[in-house]
């Protein structure tokens, strides 16, 4: 099992192999572990929208949705250059600093 | 701690995370608030997180969510611990709730089950909302359904063919003007309906019209109290009657799933409205 990759303008950004290999260590069923890499997701889709909407005037937040709604990565990141600075890095950082509160919630299992 | 309580600590730890993420997005980002893709994208992000037994990928997140009739695994406790919580908090008989006594059960209810329920709505509520709940037949959901052609499969043809089908359509009309322009959204309505006493509750007669299409197909959240079984329902039909001495009733698979299918066919059960603004909660069983 293993989610499904490059289909969001950040997952080229983003390794969901720790995670998914922790899941997928667990003794669980294979639909649970399916449900969990499913929160996992949804959970860094949501503080990756949260960074970058932070770092845009309110004026153009309509404007980056809509390119995420059209799914158009060139157009997404051709407006995230100019418009965040470092826009790759702060999600990277935002991203991985969630994927380790995820990991350790695992690790915490095994003591 | 087992191997199945591995996976419902995490579900609960991640749920709440994720629960907390939304809504600092909409905290922080109050000045699009009303950005229609905004909450497409919010909407997606929580339809995927509650989608327990699909396997979904990240490119759910950024599609504006279909609502979908699979059950929504969105309790962190079981249905006998909901069952027991109930049975503390309700009384010995069914009567109507007391304000406080439906304060108290629908923030256990909405606590437990993550789902905002309330016993009213935009100012609207209904006679009561704890009552007996009775076998109500199919509805046709078009001109000339009949129970020949009326389910999904042979199966439930089996199980629910026998329940026969009123020879009137239900309060709103047809579900659909012809059997081509059914949706898979006017099934589930005809499918997980419920009959609720519209014409009892308070301000009715003064404000019908408006009662009406608030009324039309408006979601509500029932519970066994007894098994803790919970589903979410549509109001489809007016009813039944007061000389009856029901309160409510429920198509039969609502009935067989709430298994309130005993001989006495109608039993004590919990209904309030939800909040479903967003149209994203589906129809259907909560598996907890």
């Amino acid at each position: 099992m293993n989610i499904k990759k490059g289909t969001l303008f950040y997952s080229h950004l983003i390794s969901l192999e720790k995670i998914t290999i922790e899941v997928n260590n667990l003794h669980i069923s294979k639909e649970e572990k399916e449900h969990l890499l499913n929160i996992a997701s949804s959970n860094i889709h949501f503080a990756v929208l949260d960074v970058v909407l932070s770092h845009l005037p309110s004026e153009q937040k309509e404007t980056f949705l809509e390119h995420v709604e059209n799914d158009d990565h060139k157009k997404i990141w051709e407006f995230l250059k100019e418009k965040v600075e470092n826009a790759e890095e702060k999600i990277i950082k935002r991203s991985e600093e969630l994927l380790e509160e995820l990991l350790l919630d695992i690790a915490a299992l095994k003591k | 701690m087992g191997n199945h309580s591995h996976y419902h600590h995490l579900k609960h730890k991640w749920l709440k995370k994720n629960k907390e993420l939304h809504e600092h997005i909409v905290l922080k980002h109050k000045d699009i608030s009303r950005s229609h893709r905004l909450k497409q994208h919010l909407i997606g992000g929580l339809m995927l997180a509650s989608t327990p037994f699909i396997a979904a990928t990240p490119a759910a997140a950024s599609t504006p969510p279909i609502p979908v009739p699979t059950p929504v695994q969105s309790s962190s406790i079981s249905r006998q611990e909901v069952a027991e919580l109930l049975k503390e908090k309700l009384p010995p008989n069914v009567r109507p709730l007391t304000p406080s006594e439906e304060e108290d059960i629908t923030s256990t209810l909405s606590k437990n089950l993550r789902i905002k329920v309330l016993p009213e709505l935009h100012g609207i509520r209904l006679n009561r909302s704890y009552g007996l709940i009775g076998q109500e037949q199919h509805l046709p959901r078009f001109v000339g359904d009949s129970i020949s052609q009326h389910f999904d499969s042979s199966d439930d043809a089996t199980i629910y063919a026998s329940y026969g089908m009123t020879p009137g359509r239900g309060a709103w009309g047809y579900f659909a003007n012809s059997k081509a322009e059914l949706t898979p959204e006017d099934n589930l309505r005809e499918k997980y309906y419920i009959a609720v006493q519209t014409f009892l509750a308070p301000g009715w007669n003064e404000h019908v019209s408006e009662y009406k299409d608030f009324f039309k197909y408006r979601k509500m959240l029932l519970v066994n109290p007894e098994n803790g079984k919970a589903i979410i329902c549509d109001i489809a039909d007016a009813g039944p009657g007061e000389s009856t001495g029901k309160h409510l009733g429920g198509s039969p698979e609502v009935m067989k799933y709430l298994e309130r299918v005993d001989g006495a066919q109608k039993g004590p059960v919990l209904y309030f409205f939800i909040d479903d603004s967003n149209a994203t909660i589906p129809l259907g069983p909560l598996t907890l």
